[in-house]
């Protein structure tokens, strides 16, 4: 088995590897390939949940059980990803009603969370918990949890809610993950998952610069802990966008060219090249 | 109403330059008004204009107004992005969640716990701040129903427990990082039938007491400490999962 999961090594580069060729696999659409796939790659029994357009495989086998989020775009385009990280509508940092609510909210009063990724974590919730509830309860197996991209945010969010669900998450693998809320939100992540999240950044990619609604203001933060891949500075590509807003406001054209500067960089956000760069 | 901010922001702060633009003008007028030279000096050079606002004040003081307001509205959009934090209320956060009261005071900006006593049908409470100790569990007693208790990061301590041993349908109860014992636990838990998830983490409570709790009824889970982190290895050689570098 080429890939294994080592429980006591926190932040472990061989951990990192390990979770950064799920998060390859995540992408399978074929649930049989992608259960096959994770057999020969880690040995485990894989089942693909595919809600709308949030997928989650869950593998399992006597020790661990693993949830790999698949981003919202196949590894070499990102056209679904534009409108998460730059539309108004989604990028929105809010409480959802209901039982998720009561589950985000203990963070803190002031916590909010980004609309979109609340969206797609609550449609795939149901189906996911009733399978690694089971999965962690038989046998006390640790949990782990990881995703790429838009993935990688679920993730987070995911590992949270397993956790008010006493579903002790044992670590969390993001790679190129944007931000999911605000200070209030990730102090509270920082206090829960202190040494078990592990957040992978090439320095060059965009993604986990955003989302923003404006470039002037933005109250989206990062939880710990950054571990840095690769080479380049994208906060200094956004700084120069930034310079170009008259009002502060992104503006159709300056989305495109965020865009486009991401695009640019598409190698600095694939999760071949993450798992390439981890050391 | 925050999206539909952003979305007229820009007209906002089109709307604050066109009125500074238009007092300006009205500016140079008056100054033009007062004489040649007075409106020469404005339009060609601005700073002219803080001289001849105090001397012709009765002349500046329509066009002044037109400015200033052109700047509070221009800027209001940018005060109100850079202050959106504030408008998070950070008061008591309640929900009815199918048909039951779920209340947050995680991380609230008050100091009053005396909230909690008008709100007996609570059944999910939500207050893992410091300052709540075994005292404000006092307020919590005519709460019934009560089935969920976040108390993580709070000052109870063995006290406190004793008392939680009275709400017979809890089912969830979060104790991370409180001073509560071992002793503790195991005398007043073992009464919670309904008890189903506990939060350990943090305490001294035993794993034994913890791992013989759970046995006691099918489903029950913990949330407990887990080995401390291990430094990672500087060379990870002979493992079969190590990629070659990019180009190696």
């Amino acid at each position: 088995m080429p890939f294994e999961l080592i429980p006591d090594a926190y932040g472990d580069p061989r951990n990192a590897i390990a979770c950064a060729m799920a998060c390859e696999l995540a992408y399978l659409r074929d649930g049989a390939e992608g259960a096959s796939a994770f057999q020969r790659e880690f040995g485990m029994e894989a089942k693909l949940i595919s809600v709308d357009n949030t997928q989650v495989y869950v593998a399992q086998n006597d020790q661990h059980v693993l949830a790999a989020f698949r981003g919202s775009e196949s590894p070499t385009s990102l056209d679904g990803l534009k409108d998460w990280l730059l539309t108004n509508a989604v990028n929105l940092l809010i409480v959802p009603e209901g039982r998720i609510g009561t589950d985000f909210i203990a963070a803190g009063v002031g916590a909010r969370f980004h609309k979109g990724f609340m969206a797609a974590l609550a449609d795939v919730w149901d189906p996911l918990i009733a399978v690694v509830e089971p999965a962690v309860a038989s046998g006390d197996r640790l949990l782990w949890v990881t995703g790429h991209s838009l993935g990688g945010a679920l993730a987070q969010l995911a590992a949270w809610r397993f956790n008010r669900k006493a579903l002790q998450v044992h670590q969390v693998y993001t790679f190129g993950a944007p931000m999911v809320g605000n200070k209030a939100a990730n102090d509270a992540f920082d206090k829960e998952f202190a040494g078990h999240i592990f957040r992978y950044v090439h320095l060059a990619d965009l993604v986990p610069r955003l989302p923003t609604i404006s470039l002037i203001a933005n109250e989206y933060r990062h939880c710990q802990k950054e571990m840095g891949v690769g080479e380049g500075d994208a906060q200094a590509c956004l700084s120069g966008l930034a310079g170009k807003m008259v009002q502060g406001i992104l503006s159709a054209s300056l989305i495109d060219d965020i865009w486009s500067a991401m695009q640019s960089r598409l190698s600095a956000h694939d999760i071949v090249n993450y798992r390439k760069l981890i050391k | 109403m925050f999206a539909a901010f952003e979305e007229y922001a820009v007209y906002i702060v089109i709307a604050g330059l066109v009125a500074l633009i238009i007092g300006w003008i009205a500016l140079i007028a008056a100054a033009f008004r007062v004489g040649k030279a007075w409106g020469y000096g404005v339009l060609l050079m601005p700073p002219v204009a803080l001289l001849f606002i105090p001397k012709h004040y009765g002349m500046a003081r329509r066009p002044l107004l037109f400015i200033l307001w052109g700047l509070i509205i221009g800027s209001l959009p940018y005060l109100v992005s850079r202050l959106g934090n504030v408008f998070i209320d950070l008061g008591p956060y309640e929900r009815m969640v199918e048909g039951e009261l779920h209340l947050t005071l995680t991380g609230w900006d008050r100091k009053d716990y005396s909230v909690l006593k008008a709100r007996p049908g609570t059944v999910v409470l939500q207050m893992a701040n410091s300052d709540v100790d075994d005292a404000t569990l006092e307020l919590i007693l005519p709460m019934a129903g009560l089935k969920e208790l976040d108390l993580n990061d709070t000052a109870i301590t063995d006290a406190g427990l004793a008392k939680l041993a009275a709400f017979k349908n809890l089912k969830v109860l979060r104790l991370r990082n409180t001073k509560v014992t071992d002793a503790a636990f195991q005398k007043w838990m073992a009464s919670l039938e309904h008890l189903m998830e506990v939060d350990v983490r943090g305490t001294t409570i035993a794993p034994e007491t913890i791992r013989q709790w759970r046995q006691a009824k099918t489903g029950r889970k913990a949330m407990v400490d887990r080995p401390p982190a291990l430094p990672a290895p500087s060379t990870p050689g002979g493992n079969s999962n190590q990629l070659q570098p990019p180009g190696g």
